[in-house]
């Protein structure tokens, strides 16, 4: 085991390159949330989202700080306790609109465990996975694996949040397709799961299988689910090249547009900023995953790379699906933006995995 | 074997590689999204903003009054607020609640919606008037839920006089499926308020104004924020009808309880002064709604209220023909002072027996006494001399067999005999027995008011038959720029005839005839009386039912020497002229009275004061 770097060389090797494209992205975000909450019973949320943001950099410091190594050794312990958070949270807690995904803290707040849930994922997946890579891999290493992973996935379905388990699943897949399975493997895997569409298509509730067809159709069902994807398309299109101006999006500011400072924040966004806006927001985004997948190339070890490039996968799968629903390609699923969209635990979880990814950054030399 | 580190790495650069490869494409794919929308159809969606935030909503513009000659309002327009619903923004699934809120069928909403949509109507469409306190509660409670529904005042007629001159104002309603297809109100919007009959038809596109829009900012929860456009109504514009309120209230007066018609007009220009037809109904139905049974029943009242019958009823002109008769008779040089006709009660005619309506006999009578007493037998062998074709060709020098023309829409034409009718009709040839029946206003000759009273009136001023009208022609050249009265028709009658005729006439009533009742001291009035047979009369004997009666005519002018007023009454099984001639007598006593009081002013003042705008 490598030493933890000193604190000269912390800053020296510290990634002030990704740290500054993921502060910049977070400046645009609280923007975002300040125009798009004002005037309405959100107004001043921002100051809230600020206050996330402080206690986020906190955690990334503290995630960039403890050897990632001791993290991954001590994942199944991490494991268990956030399996059983998820349990007690099923278990314990009464739905809030229709679903168990808060857990209260004695704070004050309540968080979203399975948004947390997210890391420990990461750092399983990495330690076993990473075996993976050093030995010919043997159906039990996939079955733990399995165990690991399918577990807290079927326990956040259960809550319910198919969104939220989905979004796990490019974890899992890009540990796989670094490590030891051959090609012919993963083609397999990927056609049991397009043949596994239609069954589970029919096991979706409705309201699911109307956010589905929804998306297609956005003109069929004014006023209910349809009118989200429709106001969201009629924001981003109204924005034009230029953008409507900072709190003068007529679409935001007279809330045509649902939720314009969460799940909607990037059609908020658009709208107020432009193609032109975007166009440097996406780009912010792309530079940070570059960044990510760079340091996940230069890792001193496997279990580092596959820390970086899970983390990489997993932001790619949020940009996608949150940006493809504005752009009323993708269904509405709920997905958060990442460091945009206003909402504390996903914040949080965000800027500890970033933090992780310093980690490995800061640890990349072999001595 | 195991996986060295350098096999690892070589695997990870290639699979981050293909990560890379992955995530750019993915990032080209979103910008090309977001170029498609908001570049390429940028547009459109800016558009589409727009509509999400501006609201706009009709502001109804009010329709012009009808004012009598004196600018007394017959028909006005008052304010009834109103729920209207925007067909575009409106979702199935709120009708139910939308109808039970407002108390109204939810049939009754989706069959309003589907007969916009199939009318191409995509603005607001009224769904309930005059709302209650009830119904502004729900809207009010509901404002952010139905935000298709907005609050809208409305103008809609009202009739302050209810009835009075009903069947020559007639009355306004929503457009109905069948109006639209109308050409002349192929312009019109599905639910729009456009003239059913009478004068609100005649006129619709005068009395209709151009409604305004008011355009404003609205939140997503249908809160207005700011008024962003405003575009004015613009109001219908007032009508003068030739109608003297005063003579038509009378009229209707003298029709009160009775079926009949009345028409009351200006012989010099045709200026219509009253129309009244009985039974009357109440317009104001027409636009605040009918109970289910009401509609039924006034459609299929037996007494038919709704008929015009000025200018829609048909009925045996009777001996109010014999003053036509007679000029026929002076103009076709028979009826000289040396023709005579004795009458001893009746007169066998090609083996049947014509009685004259006076059993004894009128002994041996000249035109005057003829028209005067209304000897039967006199006209039976005057008609016999000039031949079908002369009596009809003067009947139609009077006007009578074709429309007068009246600014009124379905008129009917009546129907005036010849030999070339009876051949096309029947194939039967013409019968001089048919002759003599016509001779005295009955057989195949009918007539309708409006035609007695033209007819009489052509003849009270010597031989010019105006176009009867209640629109007069000042006022008609604004209403229809281009149109020029038609000059009347004229078929001058010497001074000798005239005073024939009107000498008789003035016998009818001032002498010893058949129209006492009608005589009044200060004016002297001239006139004919007529009792026309609907049925035979021992059939009307033997049945006794009363819509076998006799019809009652009256039709007489004032003064005799100049005359300014005619007056025709029809009573449908009025049985006697002693009542029609009555109902005139009060009319033209009416008329009598505002001509002699000054206070009345004269009806080209009130013209004057009528702009081509509002008043």
């Amino acid at each position: 085991m490598r030493s933890a770097a000193s604190g000269g060389n912390f800053f020296r090797d510290f990634d002030w390159i990704m740290a500054g494209l993921v502060f910049l992205i977070c400046v645009v975000g609280v923007v975002q949330v300040y125009s798009a909450t004002l005037n309405t019973k959100f107004q001043g949320v921002h100051t809230d989202h600020l206050m996330w943001l402080a206690i986020g950099a906190g955690l990334f410091w503290f995630a960039s700080s403890v050897d990632y190594h001791f993290s991954v050794w001590a994942s199944p312990v991490l494991w268990l306790a956030g399996l059983l958070a998820l349990l007690a949270v099923l278990a314990f807690t009464d739905p809030i609109n229709g679903a168990r995904r808060w857990l209260p803290t004695p704070f004050g707040f309540s968080v979203q465990v399975s948004e947390f849930m997210k890391v420990v994922l990461i750092l399983v997946v990495a330690k076993y996975c990473a075996k993976l890579s050093t030995k010919m891999s043997g159906f039990f290493d996939y079955a733990v694996i399995a165990v690991l992973f399918f577990a807290p996935f079927g326990v956040v379905v259960l809550q319910p949040d198919l969104s939220t388990a989905l979004s796990t699943v490019p974890i899992l897949a890009m540990g796989l397709y670094l490590t030891s399975i051959p090609q012919k493997h993963f083609v397999i895997v990927g056609l049991v799961a397009v043949l596994l569409v239609p069954i589970g298509w029919s096991m979706l509730k409705p309201y699911q299988k109307a956010r589905i067809t929804g998306f297609l159709d956005p003109e069929e069902s004014p006023r209910s689910l349809g009118y989200q994807i429709l106001q969201s398309k009629i924001a981003v299109g109204a924005g034009g090249i230029w953008g409507q101006g900072f709190v003068q999006g007529s679409q935001t500011q007279l809330r045509f547009l649902p939720t314009p400072h969460t799940d909607f924040i990037f059609a908020a966004f658009a709208e107020e900023r432009g193609f032109f806006g975007i166009t440097l927001l996406l780009a912010l985004y792309y530079l940070l995953l570059m960044r990510i997948v760079q340091t996940g190339q230069s890792a001193a070890d496997a279990e580092g790379s596959i820390i970086a490039m899970c983390v990489a996968a997993l932001l790619l799968f949020h940009i996608l699906v949150n940006v493809g629903m504005v752009a009323n390609k993708l269904p509405v699923t709920g997905l958060p933006l990442p460091l945009m969209s206003y909402g504390g635990s996903n914040l949080l979880t965000c800027l500890v995995m970033l933090g992780l990814v310093n980690n490995v950054r800061l640890r990349r030399f072999v001595n | 074997m195991t996986w060295a580190p350098k096999m690892w790495g070589k695997l990870l650069t290639s699979r981050v590689m293909h990560f890379q490869i992955v995530a750019s494409a993915v990032f080209v794919l979103l910008l090309l999204a977001f170029w498609e929308i908001q570049v390429a159809n940028n547009e459109y969606y800016r558009r589409r903003a727009e509509e999400n935030r501006i609201k706009t909503l009709p502001i109804p513009a009010a329709r012009g009054n009808l004012l009598d000659r004196y600018g007394r309002v017959l028909a006005q327009s008052r304010i009834a607020l109103s729920a209207m619903i925007d067909p575009a923004a409106t979702s199935d699934a709120a009708l139910p609640r939308i109808a039970m809120g407002l108390g109204l069928e939810e049939e009754f909403v989706r069959g309003r919606l589907a007969d916009a949509s199939e009318y191409g109507k995509s603005e607001h469409i009224v769904l309930k008037e005059n709302l209650d306190p009830a119904d502004l509660a729900f809207l009010a409670a509901h404002r952010s839920e139905f935000q298709e529904i907005a609050l809208v005042e409305i103008m809609r007629r009202q009739y302050p006089e209810d009835a009075v001159g009903v069947h020559a104002m007639g009355y306004v309603g929503e457009a109905s499926k069948s109006d639209l297809n109308l050409r002349e109100y192929l312009l019109r919007d599905f639910g729009a308020e456009i003239g059913k009959s009478g004068i609100e038809r005649q006129y619709d596109h005068w009395l209709t104004g151009q409604d305004g829009s008011l355009q404003f900012l609205v939140d997503s929860m249908g809160r207005e924020l700011a008024t962003v456009g405003r575009m004015e109504p613009v109001p219908g514009r007032n009508l003068h009808l030739t109608i003297d309120l005063d003579l038509q209230a009378v009229a209707e007066l003298g029709l009160e309880g009775r079926k009949g018609a009345v028409v009351a007009l200006d012989p010099r220009n045709g200026e219509i002064l009253a129309m009244a037809s009985a039974p009357v109904f109440d317009p104001n139905k027409f636009v605040t709604g009918f109970a289910r049974d009401e509609w039924v029943d006034l459609n299929r009242d037996p007494r038919t209220p709704m008929l015009n019958r000025a200018i829609q009823g048909t009925y045996a002109m009777g001996s109010v023909f014999k003053p036509i008769h007679g000029l026929a008779g002076l103009e076709a040089g028979v009826a000289g002072p040396d023709f005579t006709a004795h009458c001893p009660g009746g007169m066998r005619f090609g083996g049947r027996y014509f009685r004259c309506h006076k059993r004894g006999g009128h002994g041996t009578v000249r035109l005057r006494q003829a028209i005067a007493l209304s000897c039967d037998v006199y006209f039976y062998q005057l008609g016999h001399r000039l031949g079908i074709d002369t009596l009809s060709e003067y009947a139609r020098i009077a006007g009578l067999g074709s429309r007068t023309g009246v600014d009124l829409p379905d008129e009917v034409t009546g129907l005036v005999p010849s030999v070339r009718w009876k051949v096309r009709h029947t194939l039967q040839p013409w019968h001089p027995g048919e002759t003599v029946v016509v001779s005295i206003g009955q057989g195949a000759m009918s007539i309708t008011p409006v035609q007695a009273a033209q007819a009489i009136a052509g003849l009270a001023v010597g031989g010019v038959w105006h176009r009867p009208h209640l629109v007069s022609h000042q006022q008609r050249a604004l209403v229809e720029p281009g149109s020029r009265p038609e000059p009347p028709r004229r078929w001058p009658v010497s001074d000798d005839h005239m005073a024939a005729l009107r000498g008789a006439m003035s016998d009818v009533v001032n002498g010893a005839g058949t129209g006492r009742q009608a005589r009044l001291s200060g004016v002297e009035v001239c006139g004919k009386t007529g009792t026309s047979q609907r049925v035979s009369n021992d059939l009307r004997l033997r049945a006794g039912r009363e819509d076998f009666e006799d019809d009652a005519w009256f039709a007489g002018f004032a003064p005799c020497s100049s005359p300014e007023i005619v007056v025709a009454v029809l009573l449908e099984n009025g049985k006697h002229s002693y009542y029609s001639a009555a109902v005139a007598r009060d009319i033209l006593q009416v008329w009598l009275l505002n001509r002699s009081s000054s206070s009345r002013a004269a009806p080209e003042g009130t013209l004057a004061r009528l702009g081509p705008g509002r008043m």
